[in-house]
């Protein structure tokens, strides 16, 4: 049986890992000192925790990893991906310019385009439908101010 | 007896079963959109209160609370996004049966397992204000960091195949639940000098992110596929004798409900998931659990439904609110001049009698609406991931910003949903965070707090027995699968 391989992917999440818990510790240096002599202050919980992250971002690249059978994402699927991600921070931006009403239909439509969905009727129809829905639910129903 | 019959006869009147029957709709529906909550509803519907009598009003609300802790397994069931903390344990089986198909079957085990819970807490509400509302106070900082670590041990029954990618999640929940001002000294940890970070990211976002929009990027991706045969769902409701059979969870789950939710500050998320945990434990087939195990619907739903009726214990009997809702609540019987402690029960017996009759009536009424509402279910679960998982994020980002009114806490659920979706795609498992978010706080706060009273000495841990019992049964529960494990293969050795 050969060696099994260490996947880069895996060295990279365990980088990903440490560099949250040295973070984390960094951050904790600069945390006021303990209020009463021998009892915990606000760094010790971070300072923990950062190190038991450090312990198991160096466990997760040194243990051997066989190589996962599971297929990669294909770059049309990744550019979906982060196409998505845009459009729901271009909605976060745009929800208190232009309000909820305007905002919410190019977002649903949006995601639905991405998620695959190519009829028109029902990209506009869904959309506006549950911009509506909502407005007569939180707004009039509820009495919640929305943006 | 006599009391109980006026106080039904007084929750029966029209105005009062008006009351009920709003609040358990509104209740159903803020439980079900995720980022809403029993505490949104009952916050939304408060000013509504003032213009009524105080028994509608009071009756109202206790309808929206015990309603919501049920309409929050109904968006954990359908997708797979909890529709409030309580019912993340709710989503381990529920969603996994609605894969397979049986989601009538998930949603009626749901709503079984709720009601019984309800009427089970309602009668430890009954039988039990006194003591249990003494027992409940005397838990001190010890006591809290025993039940957190407890409940933090249950990671080790969360963690899934890879028990080190587990542990790294749950340590990451942690991280989220550091970000903000410390609690005791009011030291900023993690904000990165922004004043937004110091109200902390809180968990709504975190469900929101992992749950809604990780699952809707990943159905961007195309990895998520229609419920196959949903329409033939209806068809597939539990029949009374499989709920039936569904008794001892049930009765475990309202227990562990009834206990945790009469603890100030520990609530139903803990409750539900504690439930979950120890049915898995208890279980002849664990392994079954999170595969869609009915068991893991009805053991969390009757204890999440359970700590409505036991949270009003320490409220009714000592004013203290045993969560955010209780403290929603405690406002509501404050502004009809209703002042709980306990000269209550000498003061304002009629009222406190129709209470309880009204907790009957509302679990009924939400027995009702729920059961009108899962042939809308079903289709909901049947429509196509394209059009179901935009709405989903819609509604959610909504929830997301209703609920403190801040639009940085949607920005909070997208940067989640993104992290979400990254480690589900390299195999992290989302519940340890999730988990870790919840009980740090308690952990934490609650360890400091207790080595401040105790001059820096470990041993006040082990003094405090109900503290020494909970830190033992966490060893147990964090060693049981390994032991387990070990077990079984020494056994397949043989």
């Amino acid at each position: 049986m050969s060696e099994p391989s260490r996947r880069p992917a895996a060295l990279v999440e365990a980088g990903l890992v440490a560099l949250v818990g040295a973070g984390v510790l960094l951050d904790a240096r600069g945390y006021p000192a303990p209020l009463i002599e021998g009892v915990p202050g606000p760094a010790f919980f971070p300072g923990l925790v950062a190190l038991l992250l450090i312990g198991c971002a160096a466990a997760l690249a040194l243990r051997p990893r066989p190589r996962p059978a599971g297929e990669e994402t294909p770059g049309t699927r990744a550019l979906r991906l982060v196409g998505a991600v845009l459009w729901i921070a271009v909605f976060l931006v745009m929800l208190p310019l232009i309000g909820h009403f305007v905002a919410l239909p190019p977002l649903v439509a949006g995601l639905m385009w991405l998620s695959g969905e190519r009829s028109p009727w029902i990209l506009v129809a869904v959309s506006v439908a549950f911009a509506g829905f909502v407005h007569v639910l939180f707004v009039v129903t509820l009495g919640v101010p929305l943006p | 007896m006599t009391e109980f019959a006026a106080g039904l006869a007084t929750a029966l009147q029209p105005a009062n079963l008006a009351a009920l029957l709003g609040g358990s709709l509104l209740g159903v529906f803020a439980g079900a959109v995720p980022g809403l909550s029993s505490t949104v509803g009952l916050a939304l519907v408060l000013p509504v209160t003032f213009a009524l009598e105080p028994t509608p009003a009071l009756l109202m609300m206790i309808s929206i609370y015990m309603a919501a802790e049920y309409g929050g397994s109904i968006t954990a069931i359908a997708i797979g996004v909890p529709g409030s903390s309580p019912a993340l344990a709710t989503t381990f089986d529920g969603y996994a049966m609605t894969r397979r198909g049986e989601a009538g079957r998930a949603f009626g085990i749901s709503l079984f397992a709720s009601m019984s819970g309800g009427v089970l807490g309602t009668l430890l509400l009954v039988v039990a204000l006194g003591p249990l509302s003494r027992a409940a106070i005397a838990f001190g900082p010890p006591e809290y960091f025993g039940l957190g670590v407890f409940g933090l041990a249950i990671v080790a029954n969360l963690m899934g195949k890879d028990p080190l990618k587990g542990i790294i999640s749950a340590l990451l929940g942690l991280v989220a639940f550091l970000v903000g001002l410390d609690v005791l000294t009011g030291a900023p940890r993690l904000t990165l000098g922004s004043t937004t970070l110091m109200d902390g990211l809180g968990l709504v976002p975190m469900l929101i992110g992992f749950f809604a929009i990780a699952e809707a990027l990943d159905s961007v991706a195309g990895r998520r596929s229609r419920v196959e045969g949903a329409a033939g769902m209806r068809a597939m409701l539990p029949r009374f004798a499989e709920l039936f059979r569904l008794w001892r969870p049930i009765l475990r789950g309202s227990a562990i409900g009834g206990v945790i939710g009469a603890i100030p500050g520990a609530g139903a998320t803990i409750a539900s998931i504690v439930a979950w945990n120890e049915e898995r434990r208890v279980s002849r087939t664990p392994e079954r659990f999170g595969t869609g195990e009915p068991a893991g619907i009805a053991a969390p739903e009757a204890a999440n439904n359970a700590c409505v009726g036991a949270a009003m214990i320490p409220l009714l009997a000592l004013g203290i609110p045993g969560s955010a809702s209780a403290a929603v609540l405690l406002g509501g019987l404050t502004v009809q001049g209703v002042a709980p402690g306990p000269l209550l029960m000498a003061e304002q017996a009629s009222l406190v009698y129709a209470l309880y009759a009204g907790f009957i009536v509302a679990v009924v009424f939400m027995m009702a609406v729920g059961r009108l509402g899962i042939p809308l279910w079903v289709r909901v679960v049947s429509l196509r991931p394209q059009i179901l998982m935009p709405l989903v994020v819609g509604i959610s980002l909504i929830g997301a910003f209703v609920l403190r009114g801040n639009l940085a806490d949607a920005w909070f659920a997208l940067v989640f949903g993104l992290v979400g979706f990254l480690m589900l795609r390299r195999g992290f498992p989302l519940a340890p965070a999730v988990l870790g978010l919840i009980l740090g706080p308690m952990v934490e706060t609650n360890y400091r707090r207790a080595l401040a009273l105790s001059s820096g000495s470990h041993t006040v841990f082990l003094e405090s027995p109900i503290s020494l019992v909970l830190l033992v049964l966490a060893l147990a529960s964090f060693a049981a699968p390994a032991l387990r494990s070990r077990l079984r293969s020494d056994r397949a050795t043989r």
